[in-house]
């Protein structure tokens, strides 16, 4: 209950200036909620991706802009007004996703300049192209809804409220939906969710662009408001301040937005004696928010989602079931690697190996540190490109790069350094792999996905699959909080709840106790039994004479034995090369 | 064609500037893959500082440019005490808005101190102008283009011949594997924020002359000297001064022939684009991610 408390402050706060006499404070409080509109735009893209974007209110003026000039052009009625929203939606909507789909790769630092180097070019842009713009003198006489349809001020007002909360509810859906899974996996590791097969780009793409088209929209609404608008409202300094109020308010709740934008655009207003420091005030502020409250006033690391209580049936089948529910009857798999060669500089890691692998055969890959191990499966999963040779997939040749690419071709894989999404539970991880599984294999799975709540079923189905492998009691554990063999537990729970039929296994034992060991090594032949082809790589070699089918040994980047466990492990210059004693031509 | 290389000319000085304030973002880059995003503001400081201590208390030029740089190398190591050293761990790049904000905070404290209005400084080696061969050339300019290649080679200097210059380049190269072998990394990251806004206060005290000392000539000029730092290469500094001169060059060849108000839209937009299609840089070398 105690959480509805800020929500019902902003309530009030918003409803206050009907009652309150004079027109200043519904003046006042349109912009807060014109403000806060465009910062849930900003918290939405912050909330994805963990990326500061300093462009806002450059969506904003393209949305100020595109609107006053179209609906001027369409007379001043109410249909004017709406084409001249569309227009806003649509200009905004093109123009980020040619800013975006470039920048997809650039992380960090980079695409925070990219935002303020674009924010800039924008405001510089409405300064100096005065045939449309006006230039400094801007655009006067801009109309809005409350004079097209002849009522007072205040419904202009109402209908900023009506934009707030529709923004706000259809964000408070889609965080709700199998989306706001992927959605909150993203935050936590981009490449583990790419590893599930899930289209990440497309996440970060459809995010900034929806962000910066609720933008335009704050934008319009504020063109409205002012009824002219020239290039002042729109500088990159504008954009910090939205970006502030949203760090202020805390990322992860809607409503701590809300109420940042209330404390940084409505406090100036009552401290007319900070004017000439305002920016000294705001600069202080920050820092002293960022060094003692760094997660911001509302503190909650949990989307609405993953509160929702849970009460399993136990009537849905663990991982076994899970299975034989994906793949039905017999499989043919077959994957086969050819003359794969990789090269990092003048380092020769791969130069040339074959290996094949069926359904229902464990393939161990085995060689000293250095042998090319790991980048057969990073060169196999997409994770690098490879410089050579062909991977297919029942004669299906699968492209070179793209973990995710090459995870939609149900091939999966574990990280040596384990990666689970750390800050949630190890429900919602099993969950997330089971959503990428649902969503992953269509383009336009991520927008069904936004439609679609989280069964039950799935969630009672990740339940299951944890009791499968030992995890039930840890269910609603972070799963940063896990000890280290549980933790590559869960991370293969994950992967086989995203259903592959190829799995490749990255030293998946190193570092576990034995019953740990034990453990992994049960759900491995599980996965032999249900037709799954697995390639596991590890140094021990027990479990690799236990568990393998075939084994190859790897030497500098090259097949020195493959057969059969026995046969390769009694291998001279296998036993010689990792086992040392003998000689070795490079040391890599 | 007098005209074309006079401003050719003078574009070579302003471009050494903003060689100087991109090599200040790739000192810390390379110590910390972090950088002042205000660093513009620091230069801003450096103008005023000069102007204080040339204009208002008379000090000789070679006396005032200890001071200035001193003063901004200590101001500089404190700023990163607050805005970058926090947020070491912080998953959202909290640092750069800290350190945003705290080149706000410098842009209105210098509004206070010394007004709103540009501040004029006269060159350091003289107002009459020399000609060579019929060009009249400013003093400044060449003082200001001197004193960049100067810097330039000193940095080469030290990084390739001194222990700290050696150590500063492990920490670059590898920070962790620095710290395991006793490099006090903690130190040099410090050092390479603090020399940043030593650099950045250098190129405000060449810069006063030119522009003039005002609370706002830094946001252009850090910005463009990243645009500068990305386009050459963040890890390469000496790219960065080849793409610093031919940008300036650049840059006031358009602002005369074509008009002042799509400089700066250039320059953005050249950067953009380089982000683009050369994230590395044109003389950088692509990082592999480490995983």
């Amino acid at each position: 209950m105690t959480r509805n408390i800020p929500f019902l402050l902003i309530v009030i706060a918003l409803a206050a200036p009907f009652v309150l006499p004079g027109t200043y404070y519904i003046y006042l409080a349109e912009l807060v909620v014109i403000y806060a509109i465009a910062a849930l735009g900003v918290r939405q893209f912050l909330a994805t991706t963990n990326q500061l974007v300093f462009c806002q209110s450059a969506m904003m003026a393209i949305g100020a802009y595109s609107f006053a000039l179209t609906a001027r052009q369409f007379g001043d009625g109410i249909t004017g007004l709406f084409i001249g929203l569309v227009a806003g939606l649509i200009i905004s909507g093109a123009v980020s996703m040619a800013l975006i789909f470039p920048a997809l790769r650039l992380r960090g630092p980079y695409f925070a300049m990219i935002t303020i180097a674009f924010g800039w070019i924008v405001w510089r842009t409405a300064i100096e192209w005065t045939a449309v713009t006006g230039g400094d003198l801007g655009i006067s006489a801009i109309p809005n809804f409350a004079a097209a349809l002849g009522l007072p001020p205040s419904a202009q007002y109402v209908a900023s409220l009506a934009v707030l909360a529709a923004v706000s509810g259809i964000l408070w859906r889609i965080g709700n939906s199998a989306f706001g899974v992927l959605q909150l996996a993203h935050s936590v590791d981009t490449m583990a969710l790419a590893a599930l097969g899930v289209r990440v780009d497309h996440i970060r793409l459809i995010a900034f662009v929806a962000g910066s088209c609720i933008g335009a929209l704050a934008g319009a609404f504020f063109a409205m408001h002012q009824a002219y608008i020239n290039p002042n409202g729109f500088e990159v300094f504008d954009s910090v301040s939205l970006l502030v109020a949203v760090l202020i308010g805390g990322v992860s709740r809607q409503v701590g937005t809300v109420i940042g934008v209330i404390a940084i655009y409505i406090a100036p207003e009552f401290l007319h004696a900070l004017d000439a420091y305002r920016l000294l005030f705001y600069g202080a502020l920050v820092l002293l928010m960022l060094n003692f409250a760094r997660e911001g006033l509302l503190r909650d690391n949990r989307s609405q989602i993953w509160r929702r209580p849970f009460h399993g049936t136990g009537a849905v089948g663990g991982l076994v079931s899970w299975l034989e529910e994906l793949h039905p009857g017999p499989r043919h798999t077959h994957l086969k690697i050819s003359g794969v060669q990789k090269h990092f500089g003048t380092i020769r890691a791969l130069g040339g190996v074959d290996l094949d692998v069926r359904a229902g055969e464990v393939h161990g890959v085995v060689g000293p540190n250095g042998s090319g191990k790991s980048t057969l499966l990073d060169v196999a999963s997409g994770l690098v490109p490879r410089d050579g040779g062909s991977v297919t997939l029942n004669d299906l040749k699968l492209p070179r790069e793209g973990v995710d690419r090459i995870a939609r071709y149900d091939m999966l894989r574990t990280f040596q350094k384990i990666r689970n999404f750390d800050t949630l539970t190890c429900r919602e991880n099993v969950l997330a792999g089971i959503v990428a599984q649902r969503f992953r294999t269509s383009t336009f799975g991520i927008f069904r996905a936004m439609a679609n709540r989280v069964a039950t079923r799935d969630e009672e189905r990740a339940q299951a699959i944890l009791g499968s492998l030992g995890l039930a009691a840890h269910s609603d554990d972070l799963a940063a909080a896990l000890p280290q063999g549980r933790r590559r537990a869960l991370e293969i729970a994950r992967i086989l709840a995203a259903g592959p039929r190829v799995l490749l296994l990255d030293e998946p034992t190193s570092g576990l106790s034995r019953d740990e060991r034990d453990e992994i090594a049960r759900a491995i032949l599980l996965c032999r039994d249900h037709g799954i082809a697995v390639i596991l790589v590890d140094h021990d070699m027990e479990l690799i004479e236990h568990l393998c089918d075939q084994v190859t040994a790897l030497s500098v980047g090259r097949v020195i034995a493959q057969g059969s466990p026995q046969a390769v492990l009694a291998d001279e210059r296998f036993k010689a090369d990792y086992f040392g004693g003998g000689e070795r031509d490079v040391d890599a | 064609m007098e005209f074309a290389l006079q401003t050719a000319l003078n574009g070579f000085s302003t471009g050494a500037i903003y060689g100087l304030i991109a090599a200040g973002f790739s000192l810390t880059y390379l110590a910390t893959r972090r950088f002042n995003f205000g660093l513009g503001m620091w230069v801003m400081l450096g103008a005023m500082l000069s102007y204080t201590l040339v204009v208002q208390i008379e000090l000789p030029p070679l006396a005032a440019l200890p001071l200035v740089v001193g003063i901004s190398l200590v101001l500089g190591l404190a700023a990163e005490h607050i805005s970058v050293r926090p947020f070491q761990s912080s998953k959202n790049d909290l640092w750069i808005v800290a350190t945003l904000a705290v080149g706000l905070m410098l842009v209105d404290a210098a509004q206070l101190i010394w007004g709103k209005f540009p501040l004029a400084v006269d060159d350091y080696l003289g107002t009459e102008p020399w000609t060579v061969g019929g060009i009249r050339i400013r003093t400044q300019h060449v003082l200001t283009f001197t004193a960049v290649i100067a810097v330039f080679l000193a940095m080469h200097a030290f990084f390739r011949h001194s222990l700290s210059g050696a150590e500063y380049r492990a920490v670059a190269k590898d920070r962790v594997m620095a710290e395991l072998m006793g490099i006090n990394t903690r130190r040099a990251e410090q050092l390479a924020f603090g020399a940043a806004a030593a650099l950045a206060g250098l190129a405000g005290f060449l810069v006063s002359p030119i522009t003039g000392a005002e609370a706002n000539i830094g946001t252009a000029l850090g910005f463009k000297g990243f645009a500068v730092a990305i386009v050459g290469g963040l890890a390469a500094p000496r790219g960065v001064l080849i793409v610093g001169l031919s940008y300036g060059v650049l840059e006031a060849l358009v602002s005369a022939y074509l008009f002042t108000g799509i400089r700066d839209i250039l320059s953005f937009s050249i950067m953009i684009i380089s982000l683009y299609i050369l994230p590395f840089g044109i003389f950088g070398e692509p990082e592999r991610e480490r995983r």
